[in-house]
């Protein structure tokens, strides 16, 4: 080809790209732009005026509602909540991911895959009044499952066992949080080469070897995104606890509910105070996650 | 006895039969490559060896030991696979040492090795690299050192080359050959290409449909093709049908004349043959010369130093290809006539069922 030629063809193989990429840009525009506004809308501008009324009194700036997140009814519902978030997003990770292998594993029967992810997307997002009425009705102190456990001479409740303790808050999570992670986990194993596992046999591994040496390291930053998404995902959990508890066990957005209907009193100041908490357990255990995925995560860095 | 032996190997997935009765043996620090088209059975036979198949008959021996039911972390045998087969999650020295690390070799130890296969591989200032740092060909290099880190018996790659690009492909097939001869491992290597295959192995062997078409040398298999499979598969031929006259005196009849064919002589008259004739053994001169086939210049592929002709012979006898260097070949442009003959030892002779 001819130096002219060549050129020639640079310039039309550059002008329907240049095209594309400017209406490519426009359509970009068109599609993200209205998800960018609603964001902003209903996320951003709304945790601003949160910020700006948890820092309100009536005679304008104050710290006195933040600063009242100090006491101890209060610490103990972020100490319940932190608590209960981390044992459900870890029960759900651990099951979650195990699940997911399992059902993955070669040989395991064709319907058995699609049977568990159109479950788990079901599941994952049945919580609230009706999962709550859905264990009251099989674990609760008369429920189906708690009855005939008795009958054969285990006494749930006897053992001291409550549905609306941590303890039966986390087996209720379970319900979502095992499903969410089987649907986040399943991309994340399906990218495990055949290869790796191969290569680390041929090298002499054994599969204790592989998963601590390849698999596992590899998987780390998915599981520990996993993770932040089931503690997010319980820590904001409402009504299913609600429902259960009826506040009994204390956890922020049940006080948060309290503060604002004015069953125990009315103070929206004290109910941004503590979704000022929230967010800021969130910040937290975001960056916490940031450190560890930067180290575990450096060799997928360019 | 070989050093390396597969005897008697078969193996099915379902109802499709991949391998039929599989034997083949390899010397100590022999050389041999696995050749055929996608889906002949090279990969599961190489798989067989590895261990990560399990044949449904037959055995496979290694070193004098049956091994068909060793598993792969047993057999002491390096793999290199196509391609993305490093651990994403080391750096090349890392994926060399892990062999080691899991056998629990001293650290002083694994570090030496680490580094004298990263020199063999001219990869040592890469060391510290994730394998999304390195280049197709340097990804496969590390593999390579890899595989050999554990001292293997047995070196096995699985199309190493494939995902590379061409220039790639041509220096890597030399520094494995270099690395093999260097190291003296018995190596299997599986590919699709011919001269991959032809460039590099003491022996070849071609696989069609689950069998051994024909096992040689790279010289014998492209010379002496044993049946028409083969003479397809490995490089361009011509097929003209032909049967033979004299079979005393290697005379056949070629499109209704009598041509001499050395490779001819012993075989009944009557025998309905393929007369094969290579590119470069076709001699292309003005038309009706030396007695040869007429026909025209149909099309021409320029390779740079050599060109390819195709010339369809007269009377829709079918095409042939000659090879001939760049600069001749421009004087015959498409649609001259001309006359193609060859020497009489240089067509190769098979029987045509």
């Amino acid at each position: 080809m001819s130096q002219a030629a060549a050129a020639a063809g640079t310039r039309t193989g550059t002008r329907p790209a240049g095209f594309f990429a400017r209406s490519g840009g426009a359509l970009t525009l068109i599609f993200v732009g209205p998800f960018l506004l609603y964001v902003s809308a209903f996320l951003i501008l709304p945790t601003l005026m949160l910020l700006a009324t948890a820092f309100s009194g009536a005679h304008g700036f104050t710290w006195r509602y933040v600063g009242e997140l100090d006491q101890a009814q209060t610490l103990i519902a972020f100490r319940n909540s932190i608590e209960l978030s981390a044992t459900s997003a870890l029960v759900g990770l651990v099951i979650g991911a195990l699940a997911a292998y399992f059902v993955m594993r070669p040989g395991m029967p064709r319907g058995l895959r699609s049977l568990v992810t159109t479950f788990s997307a079901v599941a994952a997002n049945f919580a609230g009044v009706p999962l709550a009425f859905a264990f009251i009705a099989t674990l609760g102190s008369l429920g189906v499952i708690t009855v005939w456990l008795k009958s054969i001479g285990i006494d749930l409740y006897g053992a001291g066992f409550r549905l609306y303790s941590i303890l039966g808050l986390v087996i209720v999570y379970a319900y979502f949080q095992v499903p969410l992670m089987i649907i986040v986990i399943t991309p994340a194993l399906e990218a495990l080469r055949k290869q790796w596992r191969e290569a680390a046999e041929n090298l002499g591994a054994s599969s204790i070897d592989y998963w601590r040496y390849v698999g596992l390291p590899i998987l780390l930053p998915s599981l520990l995104s996993a993770y932040i998404l089931l503690f997010g995902n319980a820590f904001s959990a409402y009504a299913t606890p609600y429902a259960i508890s009826s506040g009994i066990v204390a956890l922020v957005p049940v006080e948060i509910s309290n503060v604002l209907s004015g069953n125990v009193m009315l103070s929206p100041q004290t109910g941004a105070a503590l979704a000022f908490g929230m967010i800021l357990v969130m910040v937290a255990v975001m960056g916490l996650y940031a450190l560890i995925a930067r180290q575990v995560g450096r060799w997928a860095r360019p | 006895m070989g050093y390396l032996e597969v005897e008697g190997v078969a193996k099915s997935f379902g109802p499709v039969k991949v391998l039929s009765d599989v034997s083949l043996a390899l010397e100590e620090g022999e050389f041999v490559s696995l050749l055929g088209p996608s889906g002949c059975g090279k990969t599961t036979l190489l798989r067989i060896v590895a261990g990560f198949e399990e044949p449904d008959r037959g055995t496979v021996r290694l070193a004098g030991t049956e091994i068909t039911a060793e598993p792969p972390a047993k057999r002491q045998m390096g793999m290199v696979f196509q391609a993305y087969s490093l651990f994403p999650n080391m750096t090349a020295e890392e994926n060399i040492r892990f062999g080691l690390k899991v056998r629990r070799v001293d650290a002083n130890e694994q570090a030496e090795r680490a580094r004298e296969l990263l020199e063999l591989v001219g990869l040592t200032q890469h060391r510290g690299k994730y394998p999304h740092q390195l280049s197709g060909g340097q990804q496969q290099r590390v593999a390579l050192a890899r595989a050999l880190a554990i001292r293997p018996l047995a070196l096995l790659l699985d199309e190493p080359l494939s995902a590379l690009d061409a220039k790639v492909r041509v220096q890597l097939r030399e520094e494995i050959r270099r690395i093999q001869q260097e190291t003296k491992v018995t190596t299997i290597f599986v590919t699709h290409d011919q001269e991959e295959a032809l460039s590099i192995s003491d022996r070849v062997v071609v696989m069609h449909q689950g069998q051994l078409s024909q096992v040689g040398t790279p010289a014998a298999i492209y010379g002496e093709p044993d049946n028409i499979f083969v003479a397809r598969f490995v490089g361009a031929v011509a097929e003209l049908p032909a049967e033979v006259v004299d079979g005393r005196e290697g005379i056949v009849a070629l499109f209704g004349r009598k041509v001499r064919a050395a490779r001819a002589q012993g075989m009944a008259a009557g025998t309905r043959i393929y007369f094969l004739l290579r590119p470069e053994t076709v001699r292309v001169g003005p038309e009706g010369a030396n007695g040869g086939l007429d026909g025209t210049v149909a099309g021409r592929t320029f390779f740079g130093a050599l060109t390819s002709l195709r010339i369809e012979l007269a009377d829709g006898h079918g095409s042939v290809t000659a090879a001939m260097p760049s600069d001749k070949a421009s004087e015959l442009a498409q649609g001259t006539r001309v006359s193609v003959s060859w020497a009489d030892d240089a067509p190769r002779i098979l029987r045509r069922e």
